[in-house]
């Protein structure tokens, strides 16, 4: 995770993504050429963290060193990428457009131990958008 | 390019092989498909073997209990398309006029391999966040469900129909029907999907023989064309990506009718990946056999069935007969041949004339799908 994770304008951890210099259109996480016109000219950026659920599910059959259930969700940045991560949040708290925000935090840990740093999805104060 | 047939097909039966290997499952579908059309195994110039788990030189292994060593072997990975590319490549090899034989085979002893959910490849972010296959397709369903105003029941429907056609073919994994209150009752896996709108975890092999036209004269009558065989890898998910509509199987089978020279409006039935209740209706949308956002009542009106309009998935499909990864491509193509030929007993499709085969399968990183491949045969 730590090529994807920087320090935002506001000086809190977010994920860094690319943006294309040729067609303006945002990526994550940054390829070494544009995926919508292939420009090799893409430059990193912070994405900012405000987005809203595109769709959802509850899993509860994972792959082994997961607990059941959680919430997974497909979330469409401000920023214009679509992104798949666990909602915070218990299920009933989520619904398709719920405004939600995208937090990089301590997401468990490793076999050793060792704290695992990710990114999870909160549902917004303000609610749906 | 020049044209290709599929001449013999073999398949075991699908289901839990404890006491059988993935070595001894592929060679009894090659020499099904060996006999199946009387071919001397001398003729077979080249093999291409699909599989996903079952690790280094699995197509050499299989071919090497059958008998056959010295002829050029390669093995395909492409996640749950993996057979179906292993029969383009077949195909591929015979069109450039490079073989008049090849064997196009498929195999996966996937009870030994998995338990618990599939997930892409296990170092992938989205795997790190706790995405599974499942996941993925519960996710289209929540969504194709919200953008469509149907419910769940009606997307069961899916999975009491395949089960429904699965009870009339010897070679399925589960041959009891199930009521769409079972279906809906049943273990929840990814919400809104449960067990029984999943495909279960299945062993199985299954062979084609692809000859080039000079070949199949001399195998008429058990010969079916291959008028196309496509493939295309997924595209990158945006905000503007509909996940109720697969263009990737769109654009892919767009090709596969123009190369075959016929319309959605020409095909008599279907074998389309339908790993969980959902994808099969994403699946005939887009490849345009169905109107968009009409396949459901098109289903509950049983025009999907055995006996309807477009029979979809007679064999039972993945839902049904299962789905040993390696081998789902390749099993399609088989029933498709013997349906094309009349030889499908309780499951034939009446006036089978042009049958079409899809797969898909996989994802990576921000990328909707791995592999789609779309398959015309045509009597």
């Amino acid at each position: 995770m730590s090529d994807v994770i920087g320090v935002g304008p506001d000086g809190d951890y977010c994920l860094i993504g690319g943006r294309c210099t040729h067609c303006s259109r945002a990526v994550f996480p940054l390829r070494e050429m544009c995926v919508h016109c292939l420009s090799p000219d893409s430059e990193p950026i912070p994405l900012c963290r405000d987005g809203a659920v595109y769709s959802y599910t509850v899993i509860h059959q994972a792959a082994p060193g997961f607990s059941v259930p959680y919430v997974l969700a497909s979330v469409d940045l401000a920023a214009g990428v679509r992104l798949i991560g666990q909602v915070a949040d218990p299920p009933g708290e989520v619904a398709i457009g719920t405004a939600v925000e995208l937090k990089v935090e301590p997401t468990g840990e490793d076999s050793a131990g060792r704290r695992v740093i990710g990114f999870r999805f909160h549902v917004s104060k303000e609610g749906h958008i | 390019m020049s044209e290709v047939y599929i001449a013999g097909v073999g398949m075991t039966p699908f289901g839990r092989h404890p006491n059988t290997t993935s070595i001894e499952l592929g060679a009894a579908a090659v020499m099904e498909a060996l006999r199946d059309c009387g071919i001397d195994p001398r003729q077979v110039e080249a093999a291409y073997c699909g599989s996903v788990y079952e690790g280094i030189s699995i197509g050499q292994r299989v071919l090497a209990q059958v008998g056959m060593t010295g002829l050029p072997v390669t093995n395909v990975e492409n996640a749950c398309s993996s057979g179906a590319v292993a029969l383009r490549e077949a195909s591929l090899a015979v069109r450039a006029g490079e073989h008049d034989v090849v064997l196009a085979l498929g195999v996966e002893h996937l009870t030994s391999k998995f338990a618990g959910a599939i997930t892409p490849d296990e170092t992938d972010l989205e795997t790190v966040n706790g995405l599974t296959m499942s996941g993925i397709y519960a996710m289209r369903s929540q969504r194709y469900m919200h953008d469509y105003g149907v419910d769940h029941g009606q997307v069961a429907l899916v999975s009491v129909k395949n089960k429904q056609h699965a009870a009339k073919n010897p070679l399925a994994h589960f041959r009891k029907p199930v009521t769409v209150e079972q279906v809906l009752a049943s273990r929840p896996i990814a919400d809104p999907l449960t067990l029984l709108e999943c495909s279960p975890a299945t062993d199985g092999a299954a062979a084609v023989l692809v000859v080039s036209a000079k070949v199949a004269a001399q195998f008429r009558d058990r010969c079916v064309m291959l008028a196309a065989s496509t493939l295309r890898s997924g595209e990158l998910e945006t905000p503007d990506s509909d996940m109720s509509f697969e263009t990737l199987t769109h654009l892919t089978a767009a090709q596969a009718y123009e190369r075959a020279g016929i319309g959605p409006e020409d095909v008599s039935l279907a074998e389309v990946h339908d790993c969980f209740s959902i994808a099969e209706v994403l699946r005939v949308e887009g490849a345009g056999l169905f109107p968009r956002g009409e396949y459901l009542h098109a289903v509950a009106a049983g025009e999907a069935t055995i006996g309807g309009r477009l029979p979809i998935n007679p064999s039972g499909g993945l839902l049904g007969k299962g789905h040993p990864l390696g081998a789902t491509g390749i099993a399609q193509v088989v029933e498709l041949t013997r349906q094309l030929r009349g030889e499908a007993g309780d499951r034939q499709v009446d006036g089978a004339r042009v049958g079409l085969a899809h797969c898909r399968g996989g994802k990576t990183v921000g990328i909707d799908a791995a592999a789609c491949t779309v398959q015309i045969l045509v009597k």
